[in-house]
Order: structure tokens, then C-alpha cells, then sequence
């Protein structure tokens, strides 16, 4: 067995991880982005994604057990050679940094608007680069530690601000289901990869986690319950805003405040607000994680905390030299790179499956 | 070993240093002392301009009091958000609009589409859009500098009316601006507002400034207090204003449309023996829904509507009446209520019918639950709807 001993990374993590995490991210920029062609139909083309996320887990447990102890690295090494598995892992640095582009911008965007009275310059969010820089430096188990953590803070806030959503959501705005047509709902699915795709990163822990029984049993239900935010954000969100939602850009603030009882007391659901965009901060960073890994792996960089902060460095300089053409950005990667996103998350993961040279039944094989 | 720490170090020291300049105030943040809070905002026509007037909370000494209309300033634009900025411009003041919770439109903005300047208080990030929205008799600038007997700004007098707790709001029908934008937006481009009217009371508050003997920008003169009455609709078709429910329909409005704990309902010259009674009735829950149904294809409207009540109080012209208990509901008081109930109910739907203004939103209805005939139905749906009320009103058993 090859496991990192200093990872401390187990099944419980993974199933934190996702529910941390998973739904963090989806809430600021997302349900304005999958309503602009699915309507009323943005829930189910979310569900789809979660869906489609879950074969790629599944595609990553199957790996996990077929190729116990190894890590993906390894196992494109013996499948297709130094040169194959090089070129994979700088694929996925380039998925990884240009989906971090987005989320980080997002979110920048969200705090610099709402949470600032006037025009903020853009050293406000800078900040966020050095946390970013030093949860990239560390070693596998902050992420663990991270999740154990702030798996609260995500579940507490979200139902906080679900629950004071209810009362003002008319779900009946969804119907009829499908009115849209399933060009629509699988466009909106489409344009929505950037946000989604957070299975892929388990194929980076694969092999840094000691086998478990019954993993299966305990993962798919965690991711699927993490899955479920994302979906009822979609339907409250169109619940609340219907003909409006086209226009609205930030979900997370909005969905809440029309409460009587945020209309009486003041904006209390500001503290679910903050603990949303504390969990939403280090979920931010895991694609620049798992960016210097790769690089790590590519190079076989000693110093990770280096490649931490050239990463970093490199995001930073996209944002800021991108500052003014953010919107340009987004569609791009909307429009566009969704594909590639689609390829690198969902395709290359269900490809994986073929990689067989080297596995622990084949040695088997081969022994007897 | 080392190289790394000196990377850990640096960035925690950048992280201290820009934490540093977040909390000090070096990124711009705006000095709290050159900030007013507006808490309220009037809209009016003047010459083809808007007019806004803003209500703003002054920091003062809990010694000290000042006149309401002290800290009630205008001014034009042709935007709402021009006057807004001309506002600043003026006073030096930054208006400060996140703490604002009421948009008042003058009566004279009701001639046009209202939406052209509600619009902007929907899009901004600087105001709430959960912001109370109301029209108002007469200009908003007077009604924001009215003078009320309990409350220091006229404003919080009307927020106070607007928000009432859950289940106590069915007189008034509160929306925000979020909820007249939906509305408008909506394909039935409906929405509605509260109407508010100033009502003058008895006494008058000084016009000077109390402890201070300041002299009030108004003249010194005496101002009469007023209170508001919020409980007639006003219904917006395409933004334009096309009719108002009384008070009767706004009530019976609200109760097919929320959940009510504590309200009243009046039911007056009930027939009891030769004598004809007023009774008010206490609703202490209602159980009530709408639904579109389509039969033989014509649109039918189902009204159900079970109302839990008990005599509140009531005139009692003879002795032995006078000595029932409230808690049973005569039935001649049910009969009534229900009449009274089925006639408000039909006064909305002709509103409905006349002005164009989807206020019952069956244009949703039939949209999310009849699509296959919504293009056919859409157009003429008030005009060929059959209504069906089944009330109820049950007290103790």
C-alpha cells in the first residue's frame, strides 16, 4: 500500500468535503446564469448536472477500488505512459484554473456589490489571494480539517436562508414542468459546467484514501444531499423572482430579505450571508488546490508552497488584468469553454473507466 | 524547510496587512458622519420632473427632539435616481438608501406608468428591494412631512401600518417592490399597491423645535397631526393606474390570499328579530382557496373560503340577545357574512374584469395549470369566467 500517511484523508472527509463545499459555490452567479435559457426549467437542468456529477463519481470509486493505493497519476502513467499522464494533469491544471477564474470573480463581484455601499477598489478582495495561496500550500488533511469544520456552517446557513425563503416562494412558478423544452433545460445544463464538475476532484484523491468498506453506501448519499441545495436554490430562486429572474444577478442575498420577519427585525439573514461566503471562500480555492497538485505531479516540484503561490499569482493577474472585460469572461467560458469543462469533468472521468494495465485484479491475473 | 516558511510568513504578513487597511478605512469606506440614512422616499411629478423627497434619520441626542420635516429634503431630476444624486450633491450628505423601507408615489405619478420610476428602485443594489411600495392622495412630499402623534418620522407611522406581524396584515395589501415587479413584468402585467390617505386628528404638534427655540424652515406655524389609512388598493395594469378596491375588497382580498390569525370582519344591519344589528366579527383563522378549473371549456373560478370567527362585539337591542355568549355565530350573522363576503368578492372580479388588472393572477393560473389552452383563453378569460364562491363563516359548534 502507497498511501500518504500524512494525508489523514478518509471516507468521512470526502463525504464532508462534498457537503462543504459542493453547494458553496452555486448560489452566487449560478441561478442567473442557468435562468437565462432554461426559465422556469433551471431546477431540473441542475439536477441534471448533479446527475451527471454523480457518474463521475461513481467513475472515480470504481478507480479507487480497482486501482487501491494508486493515485491517478499513477494509473494514467501505466495506462498511457509518463508523456500521457503529463499531458492529462496540465489539462486539467488548465480546466481547474479557468473554472477558479470564474468562481473567484464571482464572488468578487458578489462581495464588491452588495456588501459595499460605494465603489470598492480592487485591493478589497485581495485578502482572499493570500488564504487562497496558503490553503494551496498545505498538505491534504487541512482540506479534511476544513470540512469538518465548515460542513456546519454550510448546512446551518443554507437552511437558514432556505427557511426564511419559504413562505415567500411560489413554487408553483415552475409550472408546467418542462414547458421550456428539453433544448432549453440541456442548454442551461450546458452553460452551467463551469459551476459544476466538483467530482472530478475526487479522482485527485484516489488513492489517498485508505479503502473503506461499504464507501459506496456512504458517499452517493452524501454527494446527492449535497446536490440537493443547489436544486432548491434553483427552485426558490425562480419561485421568488419568476418573470423577474432573468434579471437578477445574485441569488444568495436576495432570496431571503422578502421575509416579515427580516422586514420587522433587520437583515439578520446577513450572518447566514457571511457563513456562505466563508465556506464559499475556501471552496474557492480547492480548483487552485488540486491546479498546484497537478503541477506538483507534472513537475515533481518539491516545494508545493511555490507552486502555491505561482498559481496564485497567475489567477490574480487574470483577474486583474480581466477586471474590466470580467462580463466578456464569463461568457466565454459559458458559451465556450463549457465544452471543454464538459470534456475534462464528466468525459475524460467515464473514459477512465477503460484504464485497466496495472490494476490489482490484473496483477492478480497475472500472478496465478 | 526554511524557503517554506518564509512563503507561509509573507503570505500571512500580506494578509495582516491588507486586514489592516479593510478595518481602517484606508479602501474608501464612507465616513458614517457624512452619511445620511434615508428611511423614506416620496415621488412626484413637478414639470415634467421628478421630485424626490427623502426622510432621513438625523443622529441627535437622546435630549434634544426635532421636527419631522427638519430632515425631510427634495429634489428634482429627470430620473429618480438624478434626484437621488442631486440630493447628495446638494446636502454634501452621502444618501444612504439600505435602510430604506417605504417608497411613497405621489398621486400625480399614478397618471403614467408607474413602473418607469419604480423600475430603478427594483434594479439597484443600493436599495432594498423588499422595500415597502405604496401610492398615496395628494403629494409624497407632504405625506413624508406630515406630523404624527406617536411617532417622530411619518414614515415609521406608515411602516408600522404596512408591517403588521404575520396573520395581522389583512387589512392593508402590503407589497414590496420586488412583488409589484413580478407583477408587472408578468405576462398578465398586473400589480397592485396600498393607497394611503393622511387623515388629520385632533391637536397639533408645535412648530418650533423643542429645547432649542430654533425656528422650523415650514414658518413656526401650527402643524395638524395626522394618521394614515392604508386599507384601499390601488391596481395597475401595465404600470397605469385603472382602479382602486375599498376597504371591504382589500380585506376579503387578503383573506383568500394569506393565512389570518387575529383580524376583523364587519358585518352590519344583520337581521335579528325586528331589529336590524351590527356585529364585528373576530377571524381567528381561515382556510381559504382559488382555483381556475376548465369545464366544458369555459374558465371556472372556485372559491372556497371557511372563516373561524366569534362575535367580537356586536349592538344588542334586547336583553335576552345581548345575553348570548360570543363564541357561538348566530346563523342569520353567518348568512349575512357570507352575502357580504360573496358581493365583495364579485365586486373584485368586476374590478378585475373592467380594468384589465389580473389581481386574482388567473393568467398564471391557467398559464402553469391549463397551458394548453392558455393561447386560447388568455384574452378573453375575464370576460368568460364563471365564478363559483363557496363561503363559509363557522364559529363554535
Amino acid at each position: 500500500m502507497e498511501y500518504k500517511a500524512n494525508d489523514h484523508f478518509r471516507i468521512r472527509n470526502v463525504c464532508l468535503f462534498l457537503i462543504a463545499f459542493l453547494p458553496a459555490t452555486k448560489i452566487f452567479l449560478l441561478p442567473s446564469v442557468m435562468v437565462q435559457a432554461a426559465r422556469s426549467d433551471m431546477w431540473i437542468s441542475a439536477a441534471l448536472n448533479v446527475l451527471l456529477d454523480s457518474l463521475t463519481l461513481v467513475a472515480a470509486l470504481v478507480l479507487w477500488k480497482r486501482y487501491e493505493g494508486r493515485d491517478y497519476y499513477d494509473i494514467l502513467s501505466m495506462n498511457l505512459g509518463k508523456t500521457g499522464a503529463n499531458i492529462v494533469y496540465a489539462l486539467y491544471f488548465l480546466c481547474f484554473v479557468l473554472k477558479s477564474y470564474t468562481l473567484i470573480s464571482e464572488q468578487k463581484l458578489y462581495v464588491e456589490r452588495t456588501l459595499y455601499e460605494n465603489t470598492t477598489t480592487f485591493f478589497t478582495f485581495l485578502p482572499f489571494f493570500f488564504f487562497c495561496g496558503y490553503l494551496a500550500s498545505k498538505k491534504l488533511f487541512v482540506l479534511g480539517r476544513l470540512a469538518d469544520i465548515m460542513f456546519l456552517i454550510t448546512v446551518a446557513s443554507l437552511v437558514i436562508l432556505y427557511a426564511l425563503s419559504f413562505a415567500n416562494t411560489d413554487f408553483g412558478a415552475v409550472l408546467p414542468v418542462g414547458v421550456n423544452g428539453i433544448g432549453k433545460i440541456l442548454s442551461s445544463s450546458l452553460r452551467a459546467l463551469n459551476w459544476f464538475g466538483d467530482s472530478v476532484y475526487l479522482f485527485f484523491l484516489i488513492g489517498r484514501i485508505p479503502p473503506e468498506k461499504k464507501a459506496f453506501i456512504k458517499l452517493l448519499p452524501s454527494y446527492f444531499f449535497a446536490g440537493l441545495f443547489p436544486v432548491i436554490c434553483m427552485l426558490m430562486f425562480y419561485g421568488t423572482f419568476s418573470s423577474l429572474a432573468m434579471r437578477q444577478e445574485f441569488a444568495l442575498t436576495e432570496i431571503a430579505k422578502y421575509s416579515v420577519a427580516i422586514n420587522n427585525i433587520g437583515r439578520f439573514d446577513y450572518i447566514a450571508i457571511f457563513g456562505l461566503l466563508f465556506t464559499g471562500g475556501a471552496a474557492m480555492c480547492l480548483p487552485l488546490y488540486f491546479a498546484t497538485e497537478c503541477l506538483v505531479k507534472i513537475f515533481g516540484f518539491k516545494k508545493k508552497v511555490f507552486v502555491a503561490l505561482g498559481v496564485t499569482v497567475l489567477i490574480f493577474a487574470m483577474i486583474l488584468l480581466l477586471k474590466e472585460h470580467y462580463a466578456a469572461a464569463i461568457g466565454i467560458s459559458i458559451r465556450y469553454l463549457a465544452y471543454f469543462f464538459l470534456l475534462m469533468s464528466n468525459v475524460m472521468p467515464l473514459l477512465s473507466l477503460f484504464l485497466k494495465k496495472g490494476a490489482k485484479d490484473e496483477k492478480q491475473k497475472d500472478r496465478n | 524547510m526554511k524557503n517554506k516558511k518564509i512563503g507561509i510568513n509573507v503570505m500571512l504578513f500580506g494578509l495582516i496587512f491588507c486586514a489592516l487597511l479593510y478595518f481602517s478605512n484606508n479602501f474608501g469606506l464612507i465616513d458614517i458622519e457624512k452619511t445620511a440614512i434615508i428611511t423614506a422616499i416620496g415621488l412626484d411629478m413637478a414639470e415634467n420632473e421628478y421630485e424626490v423627497t427623502v426622510q432621513i434619520a438625523v443622529p441627535q441626542a437622546s435630549n434634544a427632539t426635532k421636527e419631522n420635516d427638519k430632515a425631510v429634503i427634495s429634489a428634482t431630476g429627470a430620473t429618480a435616481s438624478e434626484a437621488l444624486h442631486q440630493i447628495g450633491d446638494i446636502t454634501g450628505w452621502y444618501p444612504n438608501l439600505g435602510f430604506c423601507n417605504l417608497i411613497v408615489l405621489g398621486e400625480d405619478l399614478l397618471v403614467g406608468d408607474v413602473n418607469v420610476c419604480v423600475d430603478y428602485f427594483s434594479k439597484t443594489l443600493k436599495l432594498q428591494d423588499s422595500a415597502c411600495l405604496t401610492a398615496c392622495e395628494g403629494k409624497a412630499k407632504d405625506l413624508l412631512k406630515a406630523v404624527t402623534p406617536l411617532d417622530s418620522i411619518s414614515s415609521f407611522a406608515i411602516q408600522k401600518i404596512l408591517l403588521k406581524n404575520p396573520g395581522m396584515t389583512s387589512d392593508v395589501a402590503t407589497v414590496d417592490v420586488k412583488t409589484f415587479s413580478v407583477g408587472y413584468f408578468s405576462n398578465a402585467a398586473s400589480s397592485h399597491m396600498p393607497f394611503i390617505r393622511a387623515i388629520e386628528v385632533g391637536g397639533a404638534k408645535s412648530g418650533k423645535a423643542a429645547g432649542e427655540g430654533e425656528e422650523q424652515s415650514g414658518g413656526g406655524g401650527q402643524d395638524p397631526e395626522m394618521v394614515f389609512d392604508a386599507a384601499y388598493t390601488a391596481m395597475f395594469k401595465d404600470g397605469y393606474f385603472v382602479g382602486m378596491l375599498d376597504d371591504h375588497e382589500t380585506k376579503t382580498f387578503n383573506v383568500l390570499n394569506e393565512k389570518v390569525n387575529e383580524n376583523f370582519f364587519i358585518v352590519d344591519d344583520v337581521p335579528i328579530g325586528e331589529n336590524k344589528e351590527n356585529f364585528l366579527l373576530n377571524v381567528s383563522d381561515n382556510k381559504c382557496k382559488v382555483k381556475l378549473d376548465i369545464e366544458n371549456g369555459v374558465p371556472v373560478l372556485k372559491v372556497n373560503a371557511r372563516l373561524f370567527v366569534r362575535v367580537e362585539d356586536r349592538t344588542a337591542y334586547q336583553k335576552e340577545e345581548a345575553l348570548k355568549s360570543n363564541a357561538l355565530l348566530p346563523e342569520p350573522v353567518a348568512k349575512k357574512a357570507q352575502e357580504d363576503f360573496v358581493k365583495y368578492m364579485l365586486g373584485i372580479v368586476k374590478k378585475c374584469r373592467e380594468s384589465g388588472c389580473d389581481l386574482l393572477e388567473l393568467d398564471n393560473k391557467l398559464y402553469r395549470h391549463h397551458h394548453k389552452e392558455y393561447e386560447r383563453m388568455r384574452r378573453t378569460l375575464y370576460d368568460d369566467l364563471q365564478l363559483r364562491v363557496n363561503v363559509e363563516f363557522s364559529g363554535v359548534k
